[in-house]
């Protein structure tokens, strides 16, 4: 019984296979679902004033336990596991961009180009 | 082609090793002890003489080590830089320089389409093609990317502007079966051609295309891809024309399109 809830809680997340030996990804619903969760979930982190809920995975949950819990029924833990860090990725871009915009830093097309490139290179 | 790039690479520290092979091939004996040696026990007797007679030897052979580690590493780091930046460069300076001058990209390939039919690089010859390498699993650019893909071909059409066939090829070959393809692209536009195929066959487009692509976080039997997103065009002869990163938006990559198409055609007049 314990096994049969724990892959009726893992169905979500686990890949269904096709018949040709593929595997389905999430299709435009469970992404834009998924989306949903992820954005519910930052909202939360932003008002609690946390980054970094990988580092402080503790506090996030403490803090947001309802929006993670129904962020992580919505996606899969790779995905999860990925918008936490794209968020403090592009959180420290942004902090880097206004502090040097602080500085008097003029943008460049090529600047703006390399940095676009490899730090917005998501997955 | 791998092997032809692993000669080709290593000929240098290679010839290098060859000469100064006398003195280092008492230390290959110990690693290998094959009796097919490449050198005689005679050639290493002889070798022995000026190892002690010169002093510079026993310098030269920490600094081929060096040179030979740092060629390695060499071959290794610009392997990767060129992998994200080799399409960029494109970008910039010389834009139309590519064809002949700049490094070749692209080549012959043998993949399947979502109905399982065999589509290779001759079959998208004669139109202009824009290639997307993603996945389907992709969390959040690769969606983004065929939308943009789709919107640009909407775009495209509108302006009846010639008929550029969209392309979507599979680096997940593993996760992306032609019926799983099919069903991810038909939820954008069902105009995107979409190719998979083996491993092999997919690995060795990526390399042909200069496409970065990488597993990580695995967990399980799921994981991420880390890659460049890139979208290339492809002239009728299925020569890259432009490289365009996730920063084009889709107005922008139609501009971008229809000047190289544009340009093409008048300078043919």
């Amino acid at each position: 019984m314990g096994w049969l809830s724990f892959s009726g809680a893992a169905a979500n997340t686990e890949p269904k296979q096709t018949s040709d030996g593929g595997l389905i990804a999430p299709d435009r619903s469970e992404r834009s679902q998924c989306w949903e969760g992820r954005d519910g979930f930052f909202r939360c982190l932003d008002k609690a004033g946390i980054v970094d809920s990988v580092k402080e995975d503790a506090k996030a949950r403490a803090a947001c336990a309802e929006e993670l819990r129904a962020f992580e029924k919505v996606c899969k833990d790779s995905w999860v596991t990925y918008f936490k860090k794209r968020r403090v990725m592009e959180i420290q871009r942004d902090a880097t961009i206004k502090k040097l915009s602080a500085e008097g830093a003029q943008g460049m097309e090529v600047t703006n180009e390399v940095t676009g490139a490899s730090a917005m290179r998501g997955k | 082609m791998s092997t032809y790039f692993f000669r080709k690479r290593f000929k240098a520290p290679f010839n290098l090793l060859q000469r100064l092979g006398p003195a280092r091939s008492s230390q290959f004996r110990g690693y290998t002890g094959s009796p097919n040696h490449k050198w005689s026990d005679k050639q290493l007797h002889e070798a022995k003489k000026p190892l002690h007679s010169k002093s510079w030897i026993s310098y030269a052979v920490p600094a081929a080590l060096v040179v030979i580690a740092g060629g390695a590493m060499f071959v290794h780091h610009n392997d990767k830089k060129r992998a994200i930046l080799k399409g960029s460069s494109q970008r910039t300076g010389s834009e139309r320089n590519i064809r002949g001058l700049g490094p070749v990209i692209g080549g012959p390939f043998k993949l399947i389409d979502t109905d399982c039919n065999s589509v290779t690089d001759r079959d998208l010859r004669g139109n202009w093609t824009l290639i997307y390498f993603g996945y389907t699993s992709s969390p959040d650019v690769g969606p983004e990317e065929v939308k943009k893909m789709a919107k640009a071909i909407d775009i495209l059409e509108s302006e009846q502007n010639p008929n550029i066939k969209p392309v979507f090829i599979s680096i997940d070959p593993e996760r992306d079966s032609p019926s799983h393809l099919r069903a991810y692209l038909e939820e954008f536009d069902t105009r995107i051609i979409g190719l998979t195929g083996s491993i092999s066959a997919i690995r060795q487009t990526a390399q042909e295309y200069r496409i970065y692509f990488k597993k990580f976080d695995e967990e399980g039997g799921d994981y991420l891809i880390e890659t460049s997103h890139k979208m290339y065009l492809m002239n009728p002869d299925m020569e890259l024309v432009r490289c365009f990163g996730v920063e084009y938006d889709a107005e922008q990559l139609c501009e971008e399109i229809l000047n190289e198409v544009k340009g093409v055609a008048s300078s043919d007049k």
